[in-house]
Protein backbone atom coordinates (compact mmCIF):
# COMPACT_ATOMS: atom_id res chain seq x y z
CA UNK A 1 0.00 0.00 0.00
CA UNK A 2 1.41 3.37 -0.95
CA UNK A 3 2.12 6.01 1.64
CA UNK A 4 -0.16 8.99 1.88
CA UNK A 5 0.80 12.45 0.72
CA UNK A 6 1.71 13.88 4.10
CA UNK A 7 3.99 10.93 4.84
CA UNK A 8 5.72 11.13 1.48
CA UNK A 9 6.22 14.85 1.92
CA UNK A 10 7.57 14.20 5.39
CA UNK A 11 10.13 11.79 3.94
CA UNK A 12 11.12 14.26 1.27
CA UNK A 13 11.65 16.96 3.87
CA UNK A 14 13.62 14.59 6.05
CA UNK A 15 15.97 13.75 3.21
CA UNK A 16 16.34 17.41 2.31
CA UNK A 17 17.05 18.32 5.92
CA UNK A 18 19.64 15.58 6.22
CA UNK A 19 21.32 16.69 3.02
CA UNK A 20 21.29 20.22 4.38
CA UNK A 21 22.97 19.07 7.58
CA UNK A 22 25.69 17.32 5.65
CA UNK A 23 26.41 20.25 3.39
CA UNK A 24 27.50 22.68 6.09
CA UNK A 25 27.04 26.44 6.26
CA UNK A 26 29.40 27.46 3.46
CA UNK A 27 27.84 25.20 0.88
CA UNK A 28 24.40 26.35 1.96
CA UNK A 29 25.34 29.94 1.37
CA UNK A 30 26.69 29.19 -2.06
CA UNK A 31 23.56 27.31 -2.96
CA UNK A 32 21.41 30.18 -1.79
CA UNK A 33 23.33 32.64 -3.90
CA UNK A 34 23.12 30.49 -6.97
CA UNK A 35 19.41 30.15 -6.72
CA UNK A 36 18.86 33.74 -5.69
CA UNK A 37 16.57 32.63 -2.95
CA UNK A 38 17.05 34.57 0.25
CA UNK A 39 14.15 33.05 2.10
CA UNK A 40 10.43 33.17 2.37
CA UNK A 41 10.18 36.82 3.26
CA UNK A 42 11.93 38.01 0.18
CA UNK A 43 10.40 35.33 -1.96
CA UNK A 44 7.05 36.86 -1.32
CA UNK A 45 8.10 40.27 -2.31
CA UNK A 46 8.84 38.74 -5.66
CA UNK A 47 5.22 37.71 -5.76
CA UNK A 48 3.71 40.90 -4.49
CA UNK A 49 6.06 43.48 -5.93
CA UNK A 50 5.22 45.07 -9.18
CA UNK A 51 8.42 43.62 -10.44
CA UNK A 52 8.62 41.22 -13.18
CA UNK A 53 10.32 38.23 -14.44
CA UNK A 54 10.17 36.54 -17.74
CA UNK A 55 12.32 33.55 -18.32
CA UNK A 56 14.06 32.97 -21.56
CA UNK A 57 15.30 29.86 -23.18
CA UNK A 58 19.04 29.81 -23.36
CA UNK A 59 20.17 27.09 -25.64
CA UNK A 60 23.39 27.89 -27.37
CA UNK A 61 22.68 31.57 -27.00
CA UNK A 62 19.73 33.71 -26.22
CA UNK A 63 16.86 33.29 -28.61
CA UNK A 64 13.65 35.23 -28.75
CA UNK A 65 11.39 33.65 -31.31
CA UNK A 66 14.47 32.80 -33.32
CA UNK A 67 15.75 36.38 -33.51
CA UNK A 68 19.34 37.28 -32.77
CA UNK A 69 19.67 39.82 -30.02
CA UNK A 70 21.83 42.87 -29.71
CA UNK A 71 22.42 44.32 -26.29
CA UNK A 72 22.68 48.09 -26.00
CA UNK A 73 21.90 49.04 -22.39
CA UNK A 74 24.70 48.67 -19.86
CA UNK A 75 24.85 47.68 -16.24
CA UNK A 76 26.53 50.70 -14.70
CA UNK A 77 26.36 49.72 -11.04
CA UNK A 78 25.84 46.72 -8.82
CA UNK A 79 25.92 47.31 -5.08
CA UNK A 80 24.54 45.76 -1.90
CA UNK A 81 22.04 47.54 0.31
CA UNK A 82 20.79 44.78 2.61
CA UNK A 83 20.49 41.02 2.95
CA UNK A 84 17.21 41.04 1.02
CA UNK A 85 15.32 43.67 -0.91
CA UNK A 86 11.64 44.02 -1.65
CA UNK A 87 9.59 46.75 -3.26
CA UNK A 88 11.49 49.66 -4.76
CA UNK A 89 10.16 53.06 -5.74
CA UNK A 90 11.66 56.44 -6.60
CA UNK A 91 10.49 59.86 -5.57
CA UNK A 92 11.39 63.03 -3.71
CA UNK A 93 14.97 62.88 -4.96
CA UNK A 94 15.59 59.48 -3.44
CA UNK A 95 15.04 55.81 -4.01
CA UNK A 96 12.92 54.05 -1.40
CA UNK A 97 13.48 50.36 -0.90
CA UNK A 98 11.87 47.78 1.36
CA UNK A 99 14.23 45.76 3.51
CA UNK A 100 12.04 42.72 4.24
CA UNK A 101 14.45 41.15 6.68
CA UNK A 102 14.56 44.11 9.03
CA UNK A 103 11.13 45.45 8.01
CA UNK A 104 12.53 48.84 7.23
CA UNK A 105 12.14 51.32 4.43
CA UNK A 106 15.56 52.40 3.22
CA UNK A 107 16.01 55.85 1.76
CA UNK A 108 18.86 55.71 -0.73
CA UNK A 109 20.79 58.53 -2.35
CA UNK A 110 20.59 57.93 -6.11
CA UNK A 111 24.01 59.54 -6.69
CA UNK A 112 26.12 58.01 -3.95
CA UNK A 113 24.03 54.82 -3.55
CA UNK A 114 24.34 55.22 0.21
CA UNK A 115 21.49 54.51 2.61
CA UNK A 116 20.54 57.91 3.99
CA UNK A 117 17.87 56.79 6.44
CA UNK A 118 16.35 53.60 7.75
CA UNK A 119 12.69 53.90 8.67
CA UNK A 120 11.32 51.03 10.77
CA UNK A 121 7.84 50.03 9.68
CA UNK A 122 6.96 48.46 12.99
CA UNK A 123 5.92 45.34 11.16
CA UNK A 124 6.30 41.85 12.46
CA UNK A 125 8.55 39.48 10.55
CA UNK A 126 6.64 36.55 11.91
CA UNK A 127 3.18 37.86 11.23
CA UNK A 128 1.11 36.40 8.48
CA UNK A 129 1.27 38.44 5.33
CA UNK A 130 3.75 39.95 3.01
CA UNK A 131 6.86 42.02 3.24
CA UNK A 132 6.73 45.79 3.49
CA UNK A 133 5.19 47.41 0.45
CA UNK A 134 6.60 50.74 -0.61
CA UNK A 135 5.33 53.32 -3.06
CA UNK A 136 5.78 57.03 -3.60
CA UNK A 137 3.34 59.72 -4.63
CA UNK A 138 0.46 61.86 -3.39
CA UNK A 139 2.92 63.94 -1.41
CA UNK A 140 4.35 61.12 0.64
CA UNK A 141 6.09 57.80 0.78
CA UNK A 142 3.69 54.98 1.57
CA UNK A 143 4.47 51.71 3.22
CA UNK A 144 2.38 48.80 4.35
CA UNK A 145 3.52 46.25 6.87
CA UNK A 146 1.91 43.55 8.90
CA UNK A 147 0.97 44.62 12.38
CA UNK A 148 2.45 42.65 15.27
CA UNK A 149 0.78 39.37 16.08
CA UNK A 150 0.05 36.38 13.97
CA UNK A 151 -3.00 38.04 12.47
CA UNK A 152 -2.61 41.63 13.47
CA UNK A 153 -3.71 42.91 10.09
CA UNK A 154 -2.03 45.39 7.82
CA UNK A 155 -0.99 48.89 8.74
CA UNK A 156 -0.41 51.63 6.25
CA UNK A 157 2.28 54.17 7.03
CA UNK A 158 2.48 57.64 5.57
CA UNK A 159 6.06 58.89 5.59
CA UNK A 160 6.90 62.56 5.18
CA UNK A 161 9.84 62.72 2.76
CA UNK A 162 10.94 66.07 4.22
CA UNK A 163 11.48 64.71 7.71
CA UNK A 164 11.52 60.94 7.15
CA UNK A 165 8.98 60.82 9.95
CA UNK A 166 5.85 58.69 9.95
CA UNK A 167 2.95 61.11 9.97
CA UNK A 168 0.17 58.54 9.97
CA UNK A 169 -0.07 54.90 10.90
CA UNK A 170 -3.48 53.41 10.15
CA UNK A 171 -4.70 49.84 10.41
CA UNK A 172 -6.55 48.71 7.32
CA UNK A 173 -9.95 47.05 7.76
CA UNK A 174 -9.29 43.34 8.07
CA UNK A 175 -12.23 42.34 5.87
CA UNK A 176 -11.05 44.63 3.09
CA UNK A 177 -7.39 43.73 3.36
CA UNK A 178 -6.86 40.05 4.17
CA UNK A 179 -3.89 40.14 1.81
CA UNK A 180 -2.34 43.26 0.39
CA UNK A 181 -0.67 43.22 -3.00
CA UNK A 182 0.42 46.73 -3.78
CA UNK A 183 -0.13 50.46 -3.42
CA UNK A 184 -0.89 52.46 -6.52
CA UNK A 185 -1.02 56.23 -6.67
CA UNK A 186 -3.73 57.28 -9.07
CA UNK A 187 -4.47 60.95 -9.73
CA UNK A 188 -2.92 61.96 -6.44
CA UNK A 189 -4.82 59.39 -4.46
CA UNK A 190 -3.29 56.30 -2.89
CA UNK A 191 -5.08 53.02 -3.51
CA UNK A 192 -4.29 49.78 -1.75
CA UNK A 193 -4.87 46.69 -3.86
CA UNK A 194 -5.98 43.74 -1.80
CA UNK A 195 -7.21 40.24 -2.37
CA UNK A 196 -10.82 41.42 -2.19
CA UNK A 197 -10.75 44.85 -3.76
CA UNK A 198 -9.16 48.27 -3.67
CA UNK A 199 -9.09 50.68 -0.74
CA UNK A 200 -8.78 54.38 -1.36
CA UNK A 201 -6.74 56.23 1.25
CA UNK A 202 -6.89 59.84 2.28
CA UNK A 203 -3.58 61.31 1.06
CA UNK A 204 -3.14 63.32 4.25
CA UNK A 205 -4.49 61.16 7.04
CA UNK A 206 -3.96 57.76 5.36
CA UNK A 207 -7.39 56.72 6.55
CA UNK A 208 -9.55 54.61 4.24
CA UNK A 209 -12.02 56.74 2.34
CA UNK A 210 -13.61 54.27 0.01
CA UNK A 211 -13.63 50.68 -1.06
CA UNK A 212 -14.26 48.98 -4.37
CA UNK A 213 -15.21 45.39 -3.73
CA UNK A 214 -14.45 42.70 -6.26
CA UNK A 215 -17.12 40.18 -7.17
CA UNK A 216 -15.83 36.86 -5.95
CA UNK A 217 -17.38 33.96 -7.82
CA UNK A 218 -17.92 30.77 -5.90
CA UNK A 219 -14.71 28.83 -5.75
CA UNK A 220 -12.62 31.87 -6.57
CA UNK A 221 -11.65 33.38 -3.25
CA UNK A 222 -9.03 35.63 -4.81
CA UNK A 223 -8.66 37.14 -8.23
CA UNK A 224 -5.75 36.20 -10.41
CA UNK A 225 -4.59 39.77 -10.76
CA UNK A 226 -5.73 43.32 -10.15
CA UNK A 227 -4.45 46.69 -11.26
CA UNK A 228 -5.79 50.23 -11.45
CA UNK A 229 -5.70 51.92 -14.83
CA UNK A 230 -7.08 55.41 -15.22
CA UNK A 231 -10.34 55.54 -13.35
CA UNK A 232 -10.92 51.81 -13.41
CA UNK A 233 -9.93 48.78 -11.41
CA UNK A 234 -9.07 45.89 -13.71
CA UNK A 235 -9.45 42.42 -12.30
CA UNK A 236 -8.36 39.26 -14.03
CA UNK A 237 -10.58 36.45 -12.80
CA UNK A 238 -9.69 32.81 -12.73
CA UNK A 239 -12.67 32.12 -14.93
CA UNK A 240 -11.00 33.88 -17.83
CA UNK A 241 -12.53 37.34 -17.79
CA UNK A 242 -11.23 40.82 -17.25
CA UNK A 243 -13.70 42.62 -15.04
CA UNK A 244 -13.56 46.38 -14.84
CA UNK A 245 -14.88 48.48 -11.98
CA UNK A 246 -15.48 52.19 -11.95
CA UNK A 247 -13.51 53.66 -9.07
CA UNK A 248 -15.94 56.51 -8.53
CA UNK A 249 -19.10 54.44 -8.26
CA UNK A 250 -17.46 51.16 -7.16
CA UNK A 251 -19.63 49.37 -9.71
CA UNK A 252 -18.62 46.76 -12.22
CA UNK A 253 -18.85 48.27 -15.67
CA UNK A 254 -17.57 45.48 -17.91
CA UNK A 255 -16.61 41.84 -17.98
CA UNK A 256 -14.78 40.76 -21.10
CA UNK A 257 -13.37 37.37 -21.97
CA UNK A 258 -9.59 37.08 -22.08
CA UNK A 259 -8.60 36.39 -25.71
CA UNK A 260 -5.57 34.30 -24.80
CA UNK A 261 -5.30 31.13 -22.75
CA UNK A 262 -3.44 30.87 -19.48
CA UNK A 263 -3.39 34.56 -18.57
CA UNK A 264 -2.26 35.34 -15.05
CA UNK A 265 -1.72 39.08 -15.32
CA UNK A 266 -2.93 41.98 -17.42
CA UNK A 267 -1.48 45.44 -17.81
CA UNK A 268 -3.58 48.00 -19.72
CA UNK A 269 -1.51 50.01 -22.21
CA UNK A 270 -2.16 52.52 -24.97
CA UNK A 271 -1.68 49.73 -27.51
CA UNK A 272 -3.98 47.23 -25.86
CA UNK A 273 -3.93 44.80 -22.98
CA UNK A 274 -0.59 43.22 -22.24
CA UNK A 275 -1.09 39.75 -20.85
CA UNK A 276 1.38 37.63 -18.96
CA UNK A 277 0.62 34.00 -19.72
CA UNK A 278 1.64 30.85 -17.99
CA UNK A 279 4.70 29.22 -19.44
CA UNK A 280 6.59 32.43 -20.03
CA UNK A 281 4.50 33.94 -22.78
CA UNK A 282 3.76 37.63 -23.18
CA UNK A 283 0.91 38.72 -25.43
CA UNK A 284 -0.64 41.99 -26.53
CA UNK A 285 -4.33 41.99 -27.41
CA UNK A 286 -6.79 44.56 -28.60
CA UNK A 287 -10.29 43.46 -27.83
CA UNK A 288 -10.57 39.92 -29.11
CA UNK A 289 -7.58 40.24 -31.45
CA UNK A 290 -4.16 39.06 -30.39
CA UNK A 291 -1.68 41.56 -31.85
CA UNK A 292 1.40 39.58 -30.94
CA UNK A 293 2.38 36.74 -28.72
CA UNK A 294 5.90 35.84 -27.74
CA UNK A 295 7.33 32.84 -25.99
CA UNK A 296 9.87 34.20 -23.56
CA UNK A 297 10.84 31.24 -21.46
CA UNK A 298 9.44 29.03 -18.79
CA UNK A 299 8.05 31.53 -16.29
CA UNK A 300 7.00 35.12 -16.39
CA UNK A 301 6.12 38.06 -14.20
CA UNK A 302 4.69 41.49 -14.66
CA UNK A 303 6.16 43.56 -17.47
CA UNK A 304 7.12 47.15 -16.79
CA UNK A 305 5.64 49.40 -19.46
CA UNK A 306 7.11 52.82 -20.25
CA UNK A 307 5.43 54.50 -23.17
CA UNK A 308 6.05 52.30 -26.16
CA UNK A 309 8.62 50.13 -24.41
CA UNK A 310 8.22 47.01 -22.31
CA UNK A 311 10.97 46.00 -19.91
CA UNK A 312 10.99 42.49 -18.58
CA UNK A 313 13.43 40.67 -16.37
CA UNK A 314 14.28 37.29 -17.82
CA UNK A 315 15.83 34.23 -16.30
CA UNK A 316 16.50 30.74 -17.40
CA UNK A 317 15.55 28.22 -14.77
CA UNK A 318 18.00 25.68 -16.17
CA UNK A 319 20.99 28.01 -15.86
CA UNK A 320 22.63 31.03 -17.39
CA UNK A 321 22.59 34.67 -16.49
CA UNK A 322 19.44 36.63 -15.90
CA UNK A 323 18.73 39.33 -18.45
CA UNK A 324 16.81 42.56 -18.78
CA UNK A 325 14.88 42.49 -22.02
CA UNK A 326 13.52 45.49 -23.83
CA UNK A 327 10.55 44.92 -26.15
CA UNK A 328 8.71 47.16 -28.53
CA UNK A 329 5.20 47.33 -27.17
CA UNK A 330 3.49 47.71 -30.53
CA UNK A 331 5.26 44.90 -32.36
CA UNK A 332 6.60 42.70 -29.58
CA UNK A 333 10.04 42.76 -31.14
CA UNK A 334 13.03 42.60 -28.85
CA UNK A 335 15.10 45.74 -28.91
CA UNK A 336 17.81 44.76 -26.48
CA UNK A 337 18.92 42.11 -24.06
CA UNK A 338 21.28 42.90 -21.22
CA UNK A 339 23.06 40.30 -19.13
CA UNK A 340 22.72 40.97 -15.41
CA UNK A 341 25.35 40.27 -12.75
CA UNK A 342 22.85 39.13 -10.08
CA UNK A 343 20.12 36.54 -10.03
CA UNK A 344 16.48 37.32 -9.47
CA UNK A 345 14.50 40.52 -9.20
CA UNK A 346 12.34 41.95 -6.45
CA UNK A 347 11.39 45.28 -7.91
CA UNK A 348 12.12 47.72 -10.69
CA UNK A 349 11.84 51.48 -10.78
CA UNK A 350 12.92 54.34 -12.99
CA UNK A 351 15.46 56.75 -11.51
CA UNK A 352 16.26 59.56 -13.90
CA UNK A 353 17.34 57.88 -17.10
CA UNK A 354 18.26 54.65 -15.37
CA UNK A 355 16.44 51.53 -14.31
CA UNK A 356 17.09 50.29 -10.78
CA UNK A 357 16.51 46.58 -10.18
CA UNK A 358 16.39 45.25 -6.63
CA UNK A 359 17.46 41.65 -6.19
CA UNK A 360 16.68 38.91 -3.69
CA UNK A 361 20.22 38.94 -2.35
CA UNK A 362 19.96 42.59 -1.38
CA UNK A 363 21.70 44.13 -4.36
CA UNK A 364 20.65 46.93 -6.64
CA UNK A 365 21.66 46.77 -10.26
CA UNK A 366 21.48 49.95 -12.28
CA UNK A 367 20.89 49.57 -15.99
CA UNK A 368 21.38 52.56 -18.24
CA UNK A 369 19.37 52.26 -21.47
CA UNK B 1 0.96 14.12 17.48
CA UNK B 2 3.30 15.89 19.80
CA UNK B 3 5.98 13.34 20.37
CA UNK B 4 7.92 15.54 22.74
CA UNK B 5 7.35 18.38 25.11
CA UNK B 6 9.52 20.71 23.08
CA UNK B 7 7.85 23.87 21.89
CA UNK B 8 7.41 24.75 18.25
CA UNK B 9 9.96 27.47 18.74
CA UNK B 10 12.51 24.99 20.07
CA UNK B 11 11.91 22.65 17.14
CA UNK B 12 12.23 25.35 14.54
CA UNK B 13 15.32 26.85 16.12
CA UNK B 14 17.10 23.51 16.28
CA UNK B 15 19.35 22.71 13.34
CA UNK B 16 18.74 18.97 13.18
CA UNK B 17 16.52 17.23 10.68
CA UNK B 18 14.39 15.37 13.18
CA UNK B 19 13.33 18.53 14.98
CA UNK B 20 12.08 20.03 11.77
CA UNK B 21 10.28 16.81 10.97
CA UNK B 22 8.44 16.99 14.25
CA UNK B 23 7.55 20.59 13.56
CA UNK B 24 6.20 19.50 10.17
CA UNK B 25 4.06 16.76 11.66
CA UNK B 26 2.51 19.20 14.08
CA UNK B 27 1.47 21.67 11.42
CA UNK B 28 1.03 19.92 8.11
CA UNK B 29 -2.71 19.38 8.48
CA UNK B 30 -3.33 22.99 9.39
CA UNK B 31 -1.30 24.19 6.45
CA UNK B 32 -3.02 21.85 4.02
CA UNK B 33 -6.43 22.91 5.32
CA UNK B 34 -5.48 26.55 5.02
CA UNK B 35 -4.53 26.13 1.38
CA UNK B 36 -7.44 23.84 0.57
CA UNK B 37 -9.97 26.37 1.83
CA UNK B 38 -8.43 29.20 -0.10
CA UNK B 39 -7.70 27.51 -3.38
CA UNK B 40 -10.49 24.97 -3.56
CA UNK B 41 -8.00 22.59 -5.07
CA UNK B 42 -6.34 19.67 -3.34
CA UNK B 43 -3.57 19.61 -5.93
CA UNK B 44 -2.81 23.28 -5.48
CA UNK B 45 -2.99 22.90 -1.71
CA UNK B 46 -0.50 20.03 -1.85
CA UNK B 47 1.89 21.97 -4.05
CA UNK B 48 1.67 25.06 -1.87
CA UNK B 49 2.13 23.05 1.32
CA UNK B 50 5.21 21.37 -0.14
CA UNK B 51 6.66 24.71 -1.16
CA UNK B 52 5.80 26.27 2.19
CA UNK B 53 7.54 23.59 4.21
CA UNK B 54 10.49 23.58 1.82
CA UNK B 55 10.80 27.33 2.33
CA UNK B 56 10.46 26.89 6.08
CA UNK B 57 13.17 24.25 6.06
CA UNK B 58 15.50 26.41 4.01
CA UNK B 59 14.79 29.52 6.03
CA UNK B 60 14.50 28.15 9.54
CA UNK B 61 17.87 29.55 10.55
CA UNK B 62 16.47 33.03 10.13
CA UNK B 63 13.63 32.36 12.53
CA UNK B 64 13.97 34.20 15.85
CA UNK B 65 11.70 33.07 18.69
CA UNK B 66 11.68 36.54 20.22
CA UNK B 67 9.89 37.77 17.11
CA UNK B 68 6.87 35.58 17.62
CA UNK B 69 5.37 32.16 17.50
CA UNK B 70 6.82 29.60 15.12
CA UNK B 71 3.37 28.72 13.82
CA UNK B 72 2.73 32.34 12.96
CA UNK B 73 6.05 32.44 11.15
CA UNK B 74 5.07 29.35 9.20
CA UNK B 75 1.69 30.80 8.26
CA UNK B 76 3.40 33.96 7.20
CA UNK B 77 5.29 31.91 4.66
CA UNK B 78 2.09 30.11 3.71
CA UNK B 79 0.17 33.29 3.09
CA UNK B 80 2.96 34.64 0.94
CA UNK B 81 3.07 31.47 -1.10
CA UNK B 82 -0.68 31.70 -1.52
CA UNK B 83 -0.51 35.29 -2.66
CA UNK B 84 2.27 34.37 -5.06
CA UNK B 85 0.21 31.55 -6.49
CA UNK B 86 -2.87 33.72 -6.81
CA UNK B 87 -0.82 36.24 -8.69
CA UNK B 88 0.62 33.74 -11.08
CA UNK B 89 -2.12 31.20 -11.25
CA UNK B 90 0.09 28.33 -10.26
CA UNK B 91 2.21 27.26 -7.31
CA UNK B 92 5.87 27.86 -7.76
CA UNK B 93 8.24 25.03 -6.86
CA UNK B 94 11.48 26.93 -6.62
CA UNK B 95 12.27 25.94 -3.05
CA UNK B 96 11.25 22.35 -3.65
CA UNK B 97 13.52 22.22 -6.67
CA UNK B 98 16.30 23.82 -4.73
CA UNK B 99 15.99 21.11 -2.10
CA UNK B 100 15.69 18.35 -4.66
CA UNK B 101 12.09 17.52 -3.83
CA UNK B 102 10.09 15.93 -6.63
CA UNK B 103 6.47 16.85 -7.16
CA UNK B 104 4.24 14.34 -5.40
CA UNK B 105 1.27 12.92 -7.25
CA UNK B 106 -1.91 12.63 -5.27
CA UNK B 107 -4.02 9.55 -4.91
CA UNK B 108 -7.79 9.74 -4.67
CA UNK B 109 -7.44 9.15 -0.95
CA UNK B 110 -4.98 12.04 -0.67
CA UNK B 111 -7.37 14.34 -2.50
CA UNK B 112 -10.26 13.33 -0.29
CA UNK B 113 -8.19 13.87 2.81
CA UNK B 114 -6.95 17.32 1.79
CA UNK B 115 -10.42 18.39 0.73
CA UNK B 116 -11.74 17.25 4.09
CA UNK B 117 -9.12 19.36 5.85
CA UNK B 118 -10.39 22.39 3.98
CA UNK B 119 -14.02 21.66 4.51
CA UNK B 120 -15.69 23.79 7.12
CA UNK B 121 -18.27 21.03 7.46
CA UNK B 122 -15.53 19.32 9.38
CA UNK B 123 -16.63 21.39 12.32
CA UNK B 124 -20.14 20.05 12.31
CA UNK B 125 -20.85 17.94 15.31
CA UNK B 126 -18.19 19.53 17.43
CA UNK B 127 -19.29 21.10 20.68
CA UNK B 128 -20.33 24.65 19.91
CA UNK B 129 -17.57 26.24 21.94
CA UNK B 130 -14.90 24.16 20.21
CA UNK B 131 -16.36 24.75 16.76
CA UNK B 132 -16.51 28.48 17.35
CA UNK B 133 -12.94 28.55 18.57
CA UNK B 134 -11.63 26.49 15.67
CA UNK B 135 -13.58 28.55 13.17
CA UNK B 136 -12.32 31.81 14.63
CA UNK B 137 -8.69 30.76 14.87
CA UNK B 138 -8.18 28.33 12.01
CA UNK B 139 -10.65 29.50 9.39
CA UNK B 140 -10.93 33.20 10.15
CA UNK B 141 -7.26 33.26 11.26
CA UNK B 142 -7.88 35.46 14.24
CA UNK B 143 -5.46 35.65 17.12
CA UNK B 144 -6.08 33.83 20.37
CA UNK B 145 -6.09 36.99 22.41
CA UNK B 146 -8.66 38.64 20.18
CA UNK B 147 -10.95 35.62 20.36
CA UNK B 148 -10.52 35.44 24.09
CA UNK B 149 -11.46 39.08 24.48
CA UNK B 150 -14.56 38.62 22.38
CA UNK B 151 -15.64 35.55 24.30
CA UNK B 152 -14.68 37.13 27.59
CA UNK B 153 -12.54 34.21 28.56
CA UNK B 154 -8.85 33.51 28.87
CA UNK B 155 -6.46 32.86 26.02
CA UNK B 156 -5.60 29.50 27.55
CA UNK B 157 -9.21 28.41 27.36
CA UNK B 158 -9.43 29.37 23.72
CA UNK B 159 -6.23 27.49 22.96
CA UNK B 160 -7.60 24.41 24.68
CA UNK B 161 -10.87 24.58 22.76
CA UNK B 162 -9.02 24.88 19.46
CA UNK B 163 -6.71 22.03 20.32
CA UNK B 164 -9.52 19.72 21.38
CA UNK B 165 -11.68 20.67 18.44
CA UNK B 166 -8.93 19.93 15.97
CA UNK B 167 -8.10 16.65 17.64
CA UNK B 168 -11.71 15.56 17.37
CA UNK B 169 -11.94 16.69 13.76
CA UNK B 170 -8.79 14.80 12.83
CA UNK B 171 -10.09 11.62 14.38
CA UNK B 172 -13.30 11.95 12.40
CA UNK B 173 -11.47 12.07 9.10
CA UNK B 174 -9.33 9.13 9.95
CA UNK B 175 -6.18 10.82 11.18
CA UNK B 176 -5.43 9.75 14.70
CA UNK B 177 -3.03 11.60 16.84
Amino acid sequence: MSQDFTTRLQLQLREAALRDERRGPFARRLAGLRHGMPGPAAATAVALAAALVIAVVLAGGLRWGGERQVSHPKVVADFALADNLGFISSGFGSVWVADPKNLEVLRVDPRTHQVLTRIPTGGDTNAAGGDPIVSTGAGAVWAIARAPGSDGGHRVLRIDPDTNGITARVKLPARQAPLVFAIQIVDGRPWVLTAVGAIQLDPVTARPRGFVAIDQPAGEPYPMWAIIAGDELWVLSRSGTVDRYDLASARKTASDPVPVAGAWSVVPTDEGSLYGLQGGVLALAKGDDVVWQRQLGTTSRIPFVMGGTVWVHASDMAGGRDRLIELDLRSGKVRSSTGLPEFGIMGLTVVGDDLWLGTPNGHVMIVRP
Amino acid sequence: MRSSSRTDEDLLSAADALSFEEFYVRHVDMVLGYFARRTGSAEMAADLASETFAAALAGRRRYRPRKGAAAAWLFGIASRKLADAQRKGYAERRMCKRLGMERLDLTDADIAYIEALGDTALLEGLPAAQADAVRAHVIDERDYDEIAAELQTSEAVVRKRVSRGLATARRRIGRHE
